[in-house]
């Protein structure tokens, strides 16, 4: 019986918490998309600026790892049972892309645009196979550079 | 190709269920299904338990519980009480001889494993005053033999410990989940059957002693040292000692069983030799 307390105790706290810092995130993630989203990035192989102006390209990467809650786990082992969407983690990797992407961004504020984006994406388990701890996207990408007097500032 | 700067307004990656009302349905489908499977499960090895004859669960177990009894058949408790448990025996339907074992603590319990034999803790002993309460408790576990309970108990343990195993593997977050409903329908259960024990124990006591009075001595004995909480008593095996004392008592009342507290025969003093 005890466990059983112990056990809904997480799940509230896990998803009280849990909702509260995923929705800070949202709204910190939304702020900073508006601000650079004058910064192209996308996937393309080429940029979109004449090849010609291109003064300089670099590797930028960006990093995020984030964490489930024990509310997410819970759902997620039920969840394993019968199967389906797990629309719990899907949050949570939602916003560990778009703050890796953001960080790159962020990286890279004065470049032209950026191109040729990748995403890496790692499970970090606590060492128990079977749970997921925490996740990590990783994203790179090239940003290109022209002459001063066409960049464009994020 | 020209960019245009545009801020994606729905976010499609993420679906708009409500996580809790997710959590409720798997919950209570998960809850549901154990329920019902144990419920089945229990009813066949029911089915399977009440077909087993006394001597086949004999030479299944005997071996393993024969050990447990080779400690203490020098205790002169031992021979007291095996004399005892032989002469309430011959007032039950019990065929194959059981056997007793003395068991060295202090806490009130007594139980029947496998294979007819019967354990008694040292502690139940010295505390009970009158052979009346004694023969009472091992009426109860000869009862519950002849009711096969250990067997039933024994196969609902391995059914849904098994059953959890095979199922969730090492997610022991959920299994401990599913505990709470298995142990509310086992206790349920093993409450109906704690009741049964009592009621054929007292028809054993009142073969025997033709007297019913100081049967109910271990229960006032428990009542002082337990806890009784109003969950508690849901969830535990065996009912409130309070409200065994209640049924027990109405039981002698409404079939006119004898009762005479100034027959009640006292416990010899009993102890170890060394």
């Amino acid at each position: 019986m005890e466990q059983l307390i112990i056990i809904a105790a997480l799940i509230v706290v896990g998803y009280t918490f849990g909702r509260y810092a995923e929705a800070k995130h949202y709204r910190s993630i939304k702020a900073r998309e508006i601000k650079l989203i004058s910064l192209p990035c996308t996937s393309n192989k080429h940029p979109m600026c004449p090849e010609a102006n291109i003064t300089d390209c670099r590797l930028i990467t960006g990093n995020a790892v984030i964490s489930v809650d024990y509310f997410k786990q819970f759902v997620a082992g039920l969840r394993g049972l019968f199967g389906g969407r797990l629309t719990t983690y899907e949050s949570l990797l939602d916003r560990a892309r778009r703050e890796a992407i953001l960080r790159m961004k962020e990286s890279a504020t004065d470049a032209r645009e950026i191109i040729n984006l990748r995403l890496e994406t790692f499970s970090v388990s606590k060492g128990n196979q079977s749970n997921i701890g925490s996740v990590e996207v990783f994203a790179y990408a090239t940003a290109v550079y022209i002459k001063e007097e066409h960049s464009q500032i994020g | 190709m020209e960019y245009k700067a545009k801020q994606i307004e729905t976010n499609h990656n993420v679906s708009k269920e409500s996580p809790v009302k997710e959590f409720v349905i798997l919950m209570l489908s998960v809850t549901a299904i154990a329920i019902t499977i144990f419920l089945l499960l229990g009813l066949a090895v029911d089915e399977v338990v009440d077909r087993l004859p006394q001597d086949i669960e004999q030479s299944f177990f005997s071996s393993s519980s024969e050990e447990l009894l080779n400690e203490n058949q020098a205790d002169p408790r031992t021979e007291f009480v095996q004399n005892l448990l032989s002469e309430l025996q011959s007032c039950s339907d019990v065929s194959i001889p059981l056997k007793l074992g003395i068991l060295e603590t202090e806490e009130l319990n007594a139980m029947a494993l496998p294979g007819g034999v019967i354990l008694v803790n040292s502690g139940l002993i010295d505390k009970l005053k009158s052979e009346n309460g004694l023969a009472f408790v091992l009426a109860h576990e000869i009862s519950h033999f002849k009711n096969r309970d250990h067997l039933r108990k024994l196969g609902r343990g391995i059914v849904l410990g098994g059953l959890a195993a095979i199922l969730l593997g090492s997610n022991s977050q959920l299994s401990s989940v599913l505990m709470p409903a298995s142990t509310y329908d086992d206790a349920q259960y093993s409450q109906e059957r704690e009741s049964l024990a009592d009621e054929e124990a007292l028809n054993i006591v009142s073969c025997h002693y033709n007297n019913t009075a100081g049967s109910v001595e271990l229960f006032q004995l428990l009542k002082l040292t337990q806890a009784s909480g109003f969950v508690s008593h849901y969830l535990a095996s065996h009912p409130d000692p309070s409200k065994r004392i209640a049924d027990i008592e109405s039981l002698i009342k409404n079939q006119l069983m004898p009762f005479n507290p100034a027959q009640i025969r006292l416990l010899p003093d009993l102890k170890k030799s060394n």
